[in-house]
């Protein structure tokens, strides 16, 4: 054995690779020339050959059994105690139900910073971009859909909304058509409104202020400026609902804060009322309002606001969020709009309580239920790969 | 072990999609290899029937782990680890060298499939082969279950280095750090072994 020491681990590992003819080329050269001139290096070569050959001479073993499997042998583990698959398939859909629902909901959340009016938003937002889209002044479209809203939101905004639904008397009446009566006032009067596009203007008044604070009723008395801020914001809402409208601020001038401020205060507080002025102006709105009537609508409004203005300033922060529309639909809205808040909320608030509940129920209940599904997702995955 | 099965790939893809019994094709085809690996990785006729049965297991609830290629190395990858997931769980050190030289009562052996020519033949081939396996089971374990693919099951270098998840190199290494193990074990019992099985010293050589 004292000839080993001759050879080092690298030769013992040339001689076993050659024998299985592993070596490269060269390798094997190399190898072979040396081979033919040391015998001590072909000796272990032999040994070495005559040990793989007793290990490769050992007679193949018969399995005591077969192993043929039961279907009780490769049933899952997991199905004993869980009550769902844990194939990969299931884990690949959990997860990606689960990043739907939670991208869904955080997504409601983001876009509509209030979770109290995101859903009533939302609502609106459905409805109102596509009569947005139809419309180019933004106005006309609103009102039908903003209706619908404000039925919604009607419910919860109903104190604030209250203030601004009062307004509509005047004007309101005036217009039209069935308005509300005016002074019913807040609570749930003639629904459906008349809408008489144009109240606004005239009635117009300070009232609206009344309203503001969420006192609500002032109501009656002329709000219908009031109104007419009421629908902008109605109108607003929707855009920036649909658009998710960031900047804003740079609204109209008068008009414009007008619309906004209104706009705030009723997106905030009011999205119903907005809504009802919504439907009000997608009645009497679209029937007319030019731009020069809205100019003028929004003038007025804009006395009204300015009234308002309390109120406003409270959701200032929000009203800015819709400016780019929130001029026209102002001016559109906001006449008709007053009057129709009074009547919609009053008419609409059930309905506003059931939607806008729900919503935020699914707002939540989606990010629950995703996360619930991520975490199954998980496990599945965790219990395959174990399994 | 037997050709590779004509109708290999269609099994594999049956049994992927849940059969059973075209698992148990390839099972009853392979399961003496398995049972071959098993045996001298742990040393055991029943713990490598166990294992034997683990890997089956294992693998046809892997079998979306196959990427193709050669089937039976994969297989014995999986009944490599299933062994030594046994010899964890059973904390079991492998036999030492000498503890089950002929004569030792501590396992019977495995049943061979080779007929035996006469019986005094027969005591010496199973003397012989009792004394390698007890020198492969004196081997580290990772050398062990590098010469047992290599030369009992046949794969290839590039196969082992699948199986065991380690490069070319680390197998010519171990492997031929396990060969010269099973040559000096050889050697120290050589008195046991048939002369012509003897291997020859370098002393006597020269």
């Amino acid at each position: 054995m004292s000839a080993e020491r001759n050879f080092t681990d690298q030769d013992y590992e040339l001689l076993s690779a050659y024998l299985d003819d592993a070596l490269a080329e060269a390798e094997r050269a190399a190898l072979e020339t040396r081979l033919q001139t040391d015998d001590r290096l072909r000796q272990e070569l032999a040994a070495l050959q005559q040990t793989v050959n007793l290990v490769r001479g050992l007679p193949p073993l018969k399995a005591p059994r077969n192993f043929t499997l039961t279907p009780g042998m490769v049933r899952p583990r997991s199905a004993r105690w869980l009550i769902f698959p844990t194939s990969a398939a299931f884990s690949a859909i959990s997860a990606a139900a689960a990043t739907i629902l939670i991208l869904l909901g955080a997504g409601i959340l983001l876009l509509h910073g209030n979770s109290g009016s995101a859903p009533n938003l939302g609502a609106a937002e459905q409805q109102s971009n596509s009569q947005i889209a139809s419309a180019p002044t933004g106005i006309p479209p609103v009102s039908e859909k903003t209706a619908e809203r404000d039925q919604r939101t009607a419910d919860e905004t109903t104190a604030a909304i209250t203030s601004v639904s009062i307004p509509p008397s005047p004007s309101a009446i005036a217009n039209g058509a069935a308005l509300p009566e005016p002074n019913a006032t807040n609570a749930v009067q003639p629904p459906q409104v008349t809408n008489q596009e144009q109240p606004a203007p005239g009635t117009s008044d300070g009232l609206g202020y009344t309203t503001q604070s969420g006192s609500s009723q002032g109501g009656e008395t002329g709000q219908g400026q009031m109104a007419q801020p009421a629908a902008p914001a109605d109108s607003t809402l929707l855009y920036a609902a649909t658009m998710a409208p960031p900047s804003v601020a740079p609204i109209a001038p008068g008009a414009a804060d007008a619309a906004a401020q209104t706009g705030g205060s009723t997106q905030q507080e009011n999205n119903p009322q907005s809504s009802a002025a919504a439907e009000i102006l997608s009645d009497q709105i679209a029937m007319t309002q030019t731009g020069a009537q809205f100019g003028a609508d929004n003038q007025d409004t804009f006395g009204l606001l300015t009234a308002t203005m309390p109120v406003v300033e409270e959701f200032a922060a929000e009203p800015t969020g819709t400016p780019t529309l929130t001029p026209t639909i102002t001016a559109t809205a906001s006449p008709t709009a007053a009057p129709t808040l009074t009547a919609l909320p009053t008419q609409t608030p059930p309905a506003t309580f059931v939607q806008t509940v729900p919503v935020d129920l699914l707002t939540w209940g989606a990010l629950i239920i995703g996360l619930l599904l991520l975490v199954v997702a998980v496990i599945t995955t965790i219990i395959r790969r174990r399994g | 072990m037997a050709s590779n099965l004509e109708n290999e790939v269609a099994l594999i893809q049956s049994a992927r999609r849940g059969s059973l019994d075209a698992f148990n094709h390839l099972v009853l085809h392979y399961q003496d290899g398995v049972y071959s690996l098993a045996y001298r990785i742990m040393g055991d006729s029943a713990a490598a029937a166990d294992a034997a049965q683990e890997a089956f297991i294992a693998a046809f609830r892997r079998l979306d782990t196959y990427r193709g290629g050669n089937f039976k190395s994969w297989l014995l990858r999986i009944a490599t680890n299933a062994c030594y997931d046994e010899l964890r769980r059973r904390k079991r050190r492998p036999a030492s060298a000498f503890d089950d030289l002929p004569g030792g009562d501590s396992d019977d052996g495995p049943s061979l499939v080779a007929d035996m020519p006469t019986p005094e033949q027969a005591v010496q081939q199973n003397e012989l082969n009792r004394a390698i396996e007890s020198c492969i089971s004196a081997l580290q374990q990772e050398q062990r279950s590098i010469l047992i693919l290599s030369d009992i099951e046949g794969l290839s270098y590039q196969e082992i280095a699948a199986a065991e998840g380690i490069n070319l190199g680390t197998v010519k290494s171990r492997l031929s750090r396990a060969r010269a193990g099973i040559r000096q074990c050889l050697q120290a019992v050589q008195e046991l072994l048939p002369s012509e099985y003897r291997l020859k010293s370098n002393d006597e050589a020269i």
